[in-house]
């Protein structure tokens, strides 16, 4: 952790001090809000979640024991919010099922309109749910595998598994689609 | 990634993942508000539920109270008037005063 993220932390337990935690936030939001959208796949959906992290991680500070980064901590708490978010709409959606209602169902799933899906997001769609989140924290986060065990409450060896697995099933994919493009043009 | 060696995987990986930056505009003006909501919610909610339920439960309690000593002073004999028993009104201007009283501590705390 940076000093001056030490600091803001320090003021913000010692005084709860909202501007301090403002700051914070300031500093950190571009990261969470990232790691959300990518896990999500849906920036307004994100930009929700990365609220709510924002305000459990005011609520939980003091259980933030100043061992690693914060800003490993504050991923583990909106990755916690995520599933916890996950979960609710599931439940929504067997609700929805369970009076028939199909159709709404469609709309509580996580997926980004066809026509804004990037590169990166179909690499993203070919990994299981833990796989992206694990790696959005080893590539784009700079997460070590002991930040993203701490996050996620994996086993570090379960980390570098998903960590490797999700590199096969990339690579894998690549190789697939070059095959297909040069197949095409052979 | 530090604690292991890149490959050209992990490299091209990186440069996928490479993070945009995600301007802040007004998103964490937007959490502060919500968390300062938030602190005085907590702040008013103790005090306000306590005159909120005195102000309910004063007329029971006083009832109960004058009640209770009649019923003593028929089992036991003896001559209690309920005289010390609290009228509602200073029940609930006690818990009034204990609602600010608590307010000027959280204020004070904080």
């Amino acid at each position: 952790m940076s000093n001056e993220d030490r600091e803001l932390v320090a003021r913000v337990l010692s005084h709860r001090d909202t501007s301090a935690f403002g700051e914070l936030v300031r500093r950190h939001q571009s990261q969470v809000r990232g790691f959300l959208i990518r896990l999500s796949g849906d920036a307004a959906l994100a930009d929700d979640l990365a609220q709510d992290s924002f305000m459990h991680a005011w609520d939980r500070l003091g259980t933030y024991a100043g061992r690693g980064s914060f800003i490993g901590w504050l991923l583990k708490v909106a990755y916690t919010t995520f599933l916890q978010s996950k979960r609710r709409s599931r439940r929504y959606a067997e609700i929805l099922e369970e009076i028939g209602n199909v159709a709404d169902v469609q709309g509580t799933s996580y997926t980004r309109p066809q026509e804004e899906v990037g590169d990166l997001d179909k690499l993203l769609a070919v990994l299981s749910e833990q796989e992206r989140a694990v790696m959005i924290m080893s590539y784009a986060c700079g997460l070590s595998h002991r930040e993203i065990s701490d996050a996620t409450e994996l086993p570090v060896g379960t980390i570098k598994s998903l960590i490797h697995r999700g590199k096969e099933k990339i690579r894998s994919n690549f190789e697939i689609k070059d095959h297909q493009h040069d197949h095409r043009h052979g | 990634m530090a604690e292991r060696q890149k490959d050209s995987d992990d490299r091209m990986l990186e440069a996928l993942f490479r993070p945009e930056v995600i301007p802040d505009d007004g998103f964490s003006k937007r959490v502060v508000a919500r968390v300062r909501r938030r602190v005085w919610t907590r702040r008013i909610t103790l005090p306000l539920a306590v005159v909120l339920g005195s102000l309910v439960a004063a007329e029971p309690v006083v009832s109960f109270l004058k009640a209770a000593v009649e019923l003593l002073s028929t089992v036991s004999g003896a001559s209690i008037t309920p005289d010390w028993v609290p009228s509602s009104f200073t029940l609930v201007a006690g818990a009034v005063l204990f609602g600010i009283l608590l307010t000027t501590l959280n204020l004070l705390e904080e």
